[in-house]
């Protein structure tokens, strides 16, 4: 019984670790902007500094979250598959011709959020878990 | 242009043009497959070189970033190899740098998107600068091209030299050294020095030169003392049979004289003639049948070697005997040589004076001294010989017999000086008259002499008319002194042999008998022998 319980525990462990890692991040912005919902390659378009425009063509400001945190690296490896190294490369290269410039880094997820409640032209990257009624969803990165 | 006849500047030569030929060969096709090889590298460098800016290229047109773009044409512009480049992506991006008008071949390259797997973006395009390619090669060739003669001008060098060294100085040598021997001077024929150590073909033909020297040396001394010996018994029997005071001549068989020898000329040459007047043996010694009969024999006759025979011939003005030994040369190389024509060997005396001598001797035993008539011993052989003939041939021998008469007084009345005197001048009336080649006239002894006749048939009027002439002939008065003559008769017996004798003593008694009867029947007449 003991060894079944301490097998369990361990097992709901795991579990409840796994769950903690493996949420869904949400791409949102400002819920008074007029993009309901961005398209996989949108959201890498803007990212990755080929538009700095939202489709419908008003500004868009990406925000990065800390370097070298466990959900920018999510981020990166979820949406294009490549390690935050190549990510810093890529825009290393890039930054060299200054005509685009990667997004801005933000502290945190709520100062994260903060700046999108004042800013209709934001754009971010957060788990699921921590949505507010100040953003809304308009890309779903799925583990798939 | 004259080439040099040196064999190893013509060895060089010959292989300068062949190495010429080569290279030039060589280098077309190496120039050919050059610059293909040269394309396909750098071909492939302008695609590594592509490669390289991949990335880069398809991030300016991934974020259709012109300035990006143009830093990576010109980049890629900046190589040798590149004459152009375009950059495509999308249609805010159509980037071209440098040229590409002309430019056959291109190396294109999709450039992918740099997030998004297998999404084709824009294509990068290289246009490789031919001409320069081309260029290279040919740079390439041309300094492999020259390599390539240098390196045949350093082998024909050495191979001139060593031409030069091992075969043209060799045969130099063997030609210097065979220069000078002299084929006519065995003496010179000295051995050519091989170079000891070397087994090549020079020293093989040098020793192979030598020992055919060696042999020919020794075959010429043979052959010069046999020529020298040859020479000198030449020599010595040219003197023989010059010197020879025998002529000697060689009569082949259309009786030519093919060869003779000076003193056979001097036999023949008549005075002031410079050549003999025919070459026909037999009539030079102007008697050619005789000696054509003789050249039969001697040629035909088995077992006849040798002759020899007497000839009265005439040279000019003089008659000359000479004595002649023919014989049939039989040389060794005639058996040998079987169609040869024989030759006869004639060699001459002049026998003339000694001929005249035995005449004259022989004369003088046959004759009288005095009235050169035949003699009593000659006369009567003669007479025999005559007698035989006559009976042989059933010819009559017509023989007087004459005594002088009254020969006695004027031996004693005008002395022996006269006698001698009216028997010579008998003696030529005699012989004036009885003149015949045929006849015999004799002086028997003293005053006595015989004459004989042969006649075909005896016919007895003419005989006694003869007789009678001679008769008168002799009854002549004769000048024994001068202004003193002397009269003589003569009794003469006449016989006809052989009826009146078949031997020559039985018709001189008769004749004797007659003449006696005449002498006793009042002298001075002819008186025929009449059988009792």
């Amino acid at each position: 019984m003991q060894l079944i319980k301490s097998i369990m525990s361990l097992l709901l462990l795991v579990s409840s670790y796994s769950y903690s890692y493996s949420q869904d991040l949400v791409i949102v912005v400002n819920k008074n902007n007029s993009i309901n919902e961005l398209s996989k390659n949108e959201v890498i378009d803007i990212y990755m500094g080929r538009y700095m425009t939202f489709p419908d063509g008003k500004s868009a400001k990406p925000l990065d979250l800390p370097a070298n945190s466990k959900l920018k690296s999510d981020f990166y490896l979820k949406l294009v598959n490549q390690s935050e190294q190549k990510i810093n490369a890529y825009w290393a290269r890039v930054f060299f011709s200054g005509r685009a410039k990667p997004p801005e880094s933000v502290e945190s997820i709520d100062d994260a959020l903060n700046q999108l409640k004042d800013s209709e032209f934001g754009i971010a990257y957060i788990p699921e878990s921590k949505l507010t009624d100040t953003v809304k969803v308009v890309y779903r990165l799925n583990e798939d | 242009m004259k080439i040099s006849q040196k064999i190893y500047i013509r060895v060089a030569l010959n292989i300068a043009i062949v190495a010429l030929l080569v290279s030039i060969v060589t280098s077309f096709f190496s120039y050919t497959s050059g610059l293909e090889e040269k394309k396909t590298i750098n071909y492939s460098l302008v695609k590594q070189l592509a490669q390289t800016m991949q990335k880069t290229a398809a991030m300016s047109v991934y974020l259709t970033d012109i300035d990006l773009g143009t830093e990576i044409g010109n980049g890629l512009l900046s190589n040798d190899l590149v004459k152009g480049v375009s950059l495509s992506g999308g249609v805010d991006m159509q980037l071209t740098y440098g040229e590409m008008d002309n430019v056959l071949e291109q190396i294109s390259i999709n450039l992918m998107h740099p997030f998004i797997p297998d999404v084709q973006i824009g294509l990068l395009t290289l246009y490789p600068d031919d001409i320069y390619i081309q260029q290279q090669a040919q740079g390439d060739s041309e300094k492999e091209v020259l390599l390539m003669m240098v390196n045949s001008i350093i082998i024909i060098f050495f191979v001139s030299i060593a031409v030069h060294q091992r075969l043209t100085r060799p045969l130099q040598y063997l030609t210097d050294e065979f220069s000078q021997i002299d084929p006519s001077l065995p003496e010179t024929m000295q051995m050519l020095s091989v170079r000891s150590r070397a087994k090549d073909e020079i020293s093989r033909l040098i020793k192979g030169i030598n020992s055919l020297m060696y042999e020919l040396r020794l075959t010429m001394s043979n052959e010069r003392e046999l020529r020298i010996k040859t020479q000198e018994l030449e020599a010595r029997f040219r003197l023989i049979f010059e010197q020879a005071s025998a002529g000697i001549c060689l009569v082949n068989q259309q009786n030519m004289i093919t060869v003779y020898n000076p003193a056979f000329e001097s036999l023949f040459i008549k005075e002031g003639d410079v050549e003999m007047v025919t070459m026909n043996f037999p009539i030079l010694l102007s008697n050619p049948d005789k000696l054509q009969e003789l050249f039969d024999t001697i040629r035909n006759k088995h077992g006849v070697d040798q002759l020899t025979l007497d000839i009265e011939c005439t040279v000019g003005k003089e008659t000359k005997w000479i004595h002649c030994l023919f014989a049939k040369l039989t040389e060794q190389r005639d058996s040998v040589r079987d169609n040869q024509e024989s030759l006869i060997e004639v060699v001459l005396h002049d026998v003339t004076e000694r001929a005249e001598k035995e005449f004259q001797t022989q004369f003088e035993a046959d004759h009288d001294a005095l009235t050169y008539l035949l003699n009593r011993r000659a006369g009567e052989r003669k007479l025999n010989n005559a007698l035989s003939e006559c009976i042989e041939n059933e010819h009559k021998l017509m023989l007087m017999m004459i005594d002088l008469d009254k020969f006695k007084p004027v031996n004693d009345n005008f002395g022996h000086e006269a006698g001698d005197k009216v028997l010579v001048e008998v003696s030529r009336r005699i012989k004036n008259q009885f003149n015949l080649t045929t006849d015999i006239c004799i002086r028997w002894g003293g005053d006595e002499f015989l004459i004989a006749r042969q006649v075909e048939d005896f016919d007895l009027h003419s005989a006694m008319t003869q007789a009678q002439q001679l008769l008168q002939d002799i009854e002549q008065p004769i000048e024994v002194k001068s202004n003193t003559n002397c009269d003589v008769s003569a009794s003469i017996g006449l016989v006809i042999g052989p009826n009146d004798g078949q031997v020559l003593h039985k018709l001189m008694m008769n004749a004797d008998s007659a003449m006696y009867q005449a002498k006793e029947s009042g002298r001075g007449q002819v008186i025929l022998f009449k059988k009792t």
